[in-house]
Parts: C-alpha cells; sequence; structure tokens
C-alpha cells in the first residue's frame, strides 16, 4: 500500500454508517475501494455518470454491493468521484472490481472519461468510428434531428394537403 | 497476410495456419442481434470479442426528454418479455422520490404480474435456448406454454407484453376473482408440463450430453465477475434481490431461492425451471391471501373527479389524475432494484426538481452478464458456443439499452 492510502484510512471516512461518499480527487478512488472491497463491497452493479455544466464538473458514480456478506449495511453504497470537464481522467478499478470492465467502457464512450490501467478502453456499444470524441451522455451534446418538413397545420385545414 | 474468407455462412479472418478469427453474428449468432467474434485454434476457442449495441437505442438520453410518466412506458421497451419487473424498478424509484407509497393490494398484483412475468421471461429463454442447440420441439413446447401466461398477463393489465400496470402509487387495473381462478388454472397446467420438460428436454440424453460441463463458471469467478440473477444462483451464490430487499409482496409470502454449485449450462437450466416452481408457489400463496381494498395510493384517490370514480366503479380501472401529466419531484436521488427474470435490474434517478428526469442510469442484468461472453468461451469448442450462449439467457435488447 502506498503511503497516500495510509493517509486516507486516517481520516476513516468508512467508520460512520454512511450510505455515501463524495470524493474531489481522483487520486483518493483506489485506496477507498481497496478499503471498501476489505469491508465485503465485492461487485460494481452500476458504473456511470453525471454530468453537471453549471459547476463544470463531472461525477462518477459507482454503486456497490456485495453478495457474499449478505448482512452489509448499506446494501447498495454510492461512491462518487468528482471530476474536472476539462480532463475528466480516473484510474481503472478493474483490478479491485473486474465486474466494471465493460461499464467502464461504456463511462467511457458515454461521458468521455479515461480509465487509466484499463486493459481494453474502446467503445462498447456505439460506433467507433462515428462516435471517436463525440460523447452522447454530456448535457450539451445535441440530437441530431432528422430533416423531415411535415406540412404546415393550415395547409391541411385549408384542403391544399393532396 | 489478412484475408476475409466465407466460412460455412460466417466471415472469418485467417491469421497463421493454426489461427482463424470468426465473425459470429450480428444476424442471430444464434438469437438476437448482436456479434460475438471469437479467435480459434482449430476449434477451440482461445479468445472472445462479444461485439454489443446493435439495438442500443439510447434510453439513457432519450429519458432526459420525456416526462417522468412518459418514461415508464419508455423503459418497460428494454425488455418487452419482463415489461413488469423491468417497469417496477424504475417505479419504485420514482416512488422513493415521490415519497408515496402504494396500498397492500396494488403490492400484491404487482408482485401477481412480477411471476407471471418470471414465468413466461424463463419459458422464452428456454424456448430460444432449446432451438440453438438444435432442440425443435422444445422451442415449440415452451413457447407454446409461454402463451397461457402472457395471456395471463394481459387479462391484468389488458396488453400482453408493454402491460404499462405500474404507475406511482399503486397499478392502472384492479382484477376480478374470476381472473384469480383462471390464474390458477394456468399454474396447474404449467406444474403439470414441467414433468414433461424434464422427461423431453433436461434429462434427454442428446441435451444432457451438449449441456453438462459446459461453460462451467465458478462461485468465485461469477461474484468477482458481478453476474446477476439465475446464472449466479447456478453457480452457487444464494442471492436475490426478493430476499435482500423486499419489494410489493415479497414480505408476504414464503419462498425458497434455488442454488445449484455446478455452475454449467445444465444447472443453469435446472435452476430455470426450479425458479418456475417458486414462482408457481409464490403465486398460490398471493392468490390465497389478496386482501381487498384501494389499489392506489389515498393522496391521488382524493384527486378523482366524479367521471374518473364512476369509471373506477364500473370497470375497476384508474384513470390517471391530471397531476401525473406533470409530475414534479422534488430534487434528489433514488434508486430501484427488482429482481427480473435475468436477475437485477437497477435504476438510479436524479432529479433536478423539474417535468423531466435531470439523469436516469439503468442497468440491466443482461448487461451486467454480458461479460461472460467474453470469459466463458474460452477453452471452450465452437460447437458448444450456442449452448454457452444460450444458456445464460442473454436478451441483447435488454443489454445494449
Amino acid at each position: 500500500m502506498t503511503d497516500s492510502s495510509r493517509e486516507f484510512q486516517g481520516t476513516s471516512l468508512l467508520s460512520e454508517k454512511t450510505s455515501e461518499i463524495i470524493i474531489d480527487s481522483p487520486d483518493q478512488l483506489l485506496p477507498l475501494a481497496k478499503q471498501l472491497k476489505d469491508k465485503g463491497y465485492d461487485h460494481v452493479i452500476s458504473l456511470s455518470a453525471v454530468d453537471y455544466p453549471k459547476s463544470n464538473e463531472l461525477h462518477l458514480v459507482i454503486h456497490i454491493s456485495s453478495y457474499t456478506k449478505r448482512d452489509l449495511q448499506p446494501k447498495v453504497f454510492e461512491l462518487r468521484v468528482k471530476l474536472k470537464k476539462s480532463e475528466p481522467k480516473v484510474p481503472s478499478l478493474i483490478n479491485i472490481w473486474p465486474s466494471v470492465e465493460f461499464q467502464e467502457r461504456e463511462a467511457y464512450e458515454m461521458f468521455g472519461i479515461v480509465f487509466e490501467g484499463h486493459p481494453d478502453l474502446r467503445n462498447i456499444l456505439l460506433d467507433q468510428e462515428e462516435f471517436s470524441g463525440v460523447h452522447p451522455l454530456l448535457k450539451d451534446f445535441k440530437i441530431p434531428e432528422e430533416d423531415i418538413t411535415l406540412k404546415l397545420k393550415e395547409d391541411v385545414k385549408s384542403g391544399t394537403n393532396k | 497476410m489478412e484475408q476475409i474468407n466465407n466460412v460455412g455462412g460466417f466471415s472469418a479472418k485467417k491469421v497463421d495456419d493454426k489461427t482463424l478469427i470468426l465473425f459470429f453474428g450480428p444476424q442471430h449468432p444464434s438469437s438476437g442481434h448482436m456479434r460475438i467474434i471469437v479467435k480459434l485454434d482449430g476449434d477451440i476457442i482461445v479468445e472472445s470479442d462479444p461485439d454489443i449495441g446493435y439495438v442500443h437505442r439510447t434510453m439513457e438520453k432519450l429519458s432526459e426528454t420525456k416526462e417522468w410518466i412518459k418514461n415508464s412506458v419508455l423503459f418497460e421497451r428494454l425488455a418487452i418479455l419482463d415489461a413488469g419487473n423491468v417497469t417496477q424498478a424504475y417505479i419504485i424509484a420514482l416512488e422513493k422520490l415521490l415519497n408515496v407509497e402504494p396500498p397492500p393490494r396494488a403490492l400484491y398484483l404487482r408482485t401477481i404480474l412480477s411471476e407471471i412475468n418470471r414465468i413466461s421471461s424463463h419459458l422464452y429463454g428456454m424456448g430460444i435456448f432449446a432451438i440453438m442447440i438444435g432442440s425443435s420441439t422444445g422451442y415449440m413446447w415452451f413457447f407454446g406454454d409461454r402463451e397461457i401466461m402472457v395471456q395471463l398477463a394481459e387479462r391484468i393489465t389488458g396488453s400482453r407484453l408493454t402491460h404499462t400496470y405500474h404507475i406511482p402509487g399503486g397499478v392502472r387495473r384492479d382484477v376480478s376473482n374470476a381472473f384469480l381462478e383462471e390464474l390458477e388454472k394456468g399454474l396447474n397446467y404449467i406444474e403439470r408440463r414441467l414433468k414433461d420438460y424434464e422427461v423431453m428436454f433436461v434429462n434427454n440424453p442428446i441435451i444432457r450430453s451438449r449441456l453438462e460441463n459446459v461453460g462451467v463458471l465458478s462461485r468465485e469467478r461469477a461474484i468477482e465477475l458481478g453476474v446477476t440473477g439465475p446464472n449466479l444462483r447456478a453457480s452457487g451464490v444464494s442471492y436475490d434481490v426478493r430476499v435482500e430487499e423486499p419489494y410489493g409482496a415479497y414480505q408476504f409470502v414464503d419462498f425458497e431461492v434455488p442454488v445449484y454449485k455446478e455452475g454449467d449450462a445444465l444447472a443453469r437450466t435446472f435452476q430455470r425451471f426450479d425458479e418456475i416452481r417458486q414462482s408457481i408457489s409464490i403465486l398460490r400463496q398471493l392468490i390465497k391471501s389478496i386482501p381487498e381494498g384501494p389499489v392506489l395510493n389515498e393522496k391521488y384517490l382524493k384527486l378523482f373527479t366524479k367521471k374518473m370514480k364512476d369509471i373506477w366503479d364500473a370497470e375497476k380501472r384508474v384513470k390517471f389524475p391530471s397531476i401525473f401529466a406533470n409530475l414534479r419531484p422534488p430534487a434528489g436521488k433514488a434508486y430501484g432494484r427488482v429482481e427480473e427474470g435475468r436477475g437485477e435490474i437497477f435504476f438510479y434517478l436524479e432529479s433536478s426538481g423539474e417535468a423531466k428526469p435531470y439523469r436516469v442510469r439503468v442497468v440491466t442484468p443482461s448487461f451486467r452478464n454480458s461479460i461472460l461472453l467474453k470469459y466463458l468461451p474460452v477453452g471452450e469448442r465452437l460447437a458448444d458456443l450456442p449452448a454457452i450462449y444460450g444458456s445464460i439467457d442473454y436478451f441483447p435488447p435488454e443489454a445494449d439499452r
């Protein structure tokens, strides 16, 4: 374990009966994830993000749970990491929870979050060429509209809609 | 030199004299729209890369453009063969945001629909599975019998597949006692047929030799990969959202969570049959103990106009109070999880107090299980790929969302 993780344990964020933790720096993620895994949270239900353009932040939101320790409370734990929108980079959790593999790929294509250390970071649902550098779940993504022109209401009324 | 050849209808790339890359799909590798790119040494799979997303319908993005109530209609299209369970997870999360709870009779009705859906979803999965491994009798039987469950769901909700039955604070329609008798009849039929399935399908020597010790998923690996639903339980992990976080009427009934420790394709098949048996038992308990009463929360019943009350009295059908068109849950977040036929479905909602959601995250069981298509086929023979694929009951539209 590195020095930074030892420091982090000192803050003992996990000692209370919290159901969620928000961390400001991606560096804290791995040590915290390791602690949660040791506590019994053995798999990831959901890994995704929420875009907050007003504060110029991107939150990585991870929901974890446990198959093996069934009395663990809370059943679903929420882990949030604040990321800078200009450079959304975070270490990959794949070595701690292998179950994130496909979900990290999804967060990468949908939000442009780069997971450092992911062995196979490429699009999973979206076409690699069409969506390279385009991240549809960001709030500023405009959904392209089909160019279909319907006749005006007035034309329909006056019977010119032939 | 890389050359694309046509091998038995599939595209293939020759890497060297020993290795071949085979593009399996996306036109129905066995079922559904996805492709598996497999690297073969002889007929042994050395690498497998599931290429999913062919039926991605941008549901999470789309939901941000629709009102809260309209999204329930959107999300049930994730898996129309199991629509009741999918909608229920979304509505549970929405109810947490709105802080309303359904009355007891509505909880029972929800659970009745959930279990009917579970049986029909398992029969659908088994039917597709049967045709994948060449048992066309199985396909006919499972699909034919599924029809009974689909029609029972139609009797409750008015629709065969996309029920839109759950609304915040309750359900849309009540059922009569005559329906409960019909349900009992349907359950007796399925129970009788389960014995026929055993003879014709699971204990059939051909089926067994194709499934036994194929695609073995160990307990440790299942936990590590976050596999969910019957696939997890067939690998020896007793975990079911109906037990972990009871919703609906599950707290009022007794049932077991079947578990197998072998983790092979055969165990996953047994698992689904055992779950159908449990569902039948749950449904029978619910039929006996369903309480009388309203099916919608007081809060909304108070808003009923005279005409809406008349329709309710005459047809036992809920007309939406106008408030539903413009629901504005207070700012906040909530999650909802439900044990679907194929495993746990998880909704995470974030509201900013507007008429439309700020963010909806949905993780479906098929998406979580899709990782199996990368790791499970490795080391197996190409001929076993359909058996592995079919045994995990993967449903592409649900995975792609």
